[in-house]
């Protein structure tokens, strides 16, 4: 096949119009070592095809191989939902202690002294008693300095 | 979303209805970790689980109703301390201008005592009560909400001074 017959069917492969027939005579005129320095080019792109069409075939252990991907990939989205899981269960979890804390405010805070509501109260007791007595001292004293001004009105009058 | 605009209300609620006198809780905490000193802070939550306590006497009838406005309790106190009214002073000077009416300045010879209110709407929301002496220093702040007569009647009912009740509290204590 000479040069220019060639060139041409290529000019039509590339278009798209090119037939079956005449691909077939094209690829078979291109794996040719004679083809012409200027179609060398399209030589190589063609043998390349050649090759990676070739490459595509199925091999031998196709289905033993996507078993094994699937395999895995499921063990992967398995994977997933159990990390999914744990942040539920930790968001649950923190919601629960929250609520928990919420509805529960006889929780004892760490603040207090004492733990045992019992120290607790007799400690208090203690405490308010104390308050108590010496708010009556203080106020035992002012009465006996107002019954001594009443008194010494009532000198004062007479 | 609700519940977090809820549960932030209550958050302020509470810290709004717990807030202590920054004087107070200024001294308190500067004496956190002096041994010399006796440190009680009792809660409100504590002061809730106080309503399962029976009163069995009058005197309990009459404490617990007193706790029951009560928000919290914090006493700091030493009874072995040098110079005791050096702490008074200070703790005096800590309060002065923040707020604080002063309600009763008793000197009895021995120690040095006052009584100090902070008002809130007519009511009293914060006692302060300080106690300076030779080896004696206490400061107790109450707050919540402080019905003064009941504060006085609790001790009353007992007809016997508070010194003279502590020492029967320890002797009842020691029995049971």
């Amino acid at each position: 096949m000479d040069s220019n017959k060639l060139s041409s069917l290529l000019d039509k492969y590339y278009a798209g119009e090119s037939s079956e027939a005449e691909e077939a005579q094209l690829k078979e005129a291109l794996k040719q070592p004679s083809v012409d320095e200027s179609l060398k080019e399209h030589a190589q792109l063609f043998a390349f095809f050649e090759a990676e069409k070739d490459a595509l075939q199925l091999g031998a252990d196709f289905d033993a191989q996507l078993k094994h991907r699937l395999k895995q990939e499921s063990k992967q989205q398995g994977f997933q939902w159990n990390f999914y899981l744990r942040i539920a269960a930790t968001v649950l979890l923190a919601f629960t202690v929250g609520l928990l804390l919420y509805k529960n405010p006889k929780e004892v805070s760490p603040e207090d002294t004492y733990q045992d509501p019992q120290k607790a109260y007799e400690e208090t007791k203690k405490a308010l008693m104390y308050l108590s007595s010496k708010i009556n001292e203080g106020t035992d004293q002012i009465k006996k300095i107002e019954t001594f001004a009443i008194a010494q009105e009532k000198i004062e009058k007479q | 979303m609700k519940k977090l605009v809820i549960t932030a209300l209550a958050l302020f609620v509470s810290v709004a209805t717990f807030a202590q006198s920054e004087a107070f809780t200024k001294f308190y905490n500067k004496y956190a970790d002096n041994d010399q000193f006796t440190q009680v802070t009792v809660t409100s939550k504590m002061f809730s689980l106080f309503t399962e306590i029976e009163g069995e006497t009058p005197e309990d009838k009459e404490v617990l109703e007193a706790i029951s406005k009560l928000k919290g309790l914090k006493v700091l106190a030493a009874d072995s301390i040098k110079d005791g009214r050096k702490y008074y002073k200070e703790a005096f000077a800590g309060i002065n201008g923040t707020g604080f009416e002063e309600l009763m300045t008793v000197r009895d010879g021995k120690d040095d005592m006052k009584f100090m209110i902070k008002e809130n709407g007519g009511k009293i929301s914060e006692l302060l009560m300080l106690v300076g002496g030779d080896t004696k220093f206490v400061f107790i702040s109450l707050y919540g909400e402080i019905d003064l007569k009941q504060m006085s009647k609790m001790s009353k009912s007992l007809n016997i001074g508070g010194m003279q009740y502590l020492q029967n509290l320890d002797e009842s204590k020691n029995k049971k």
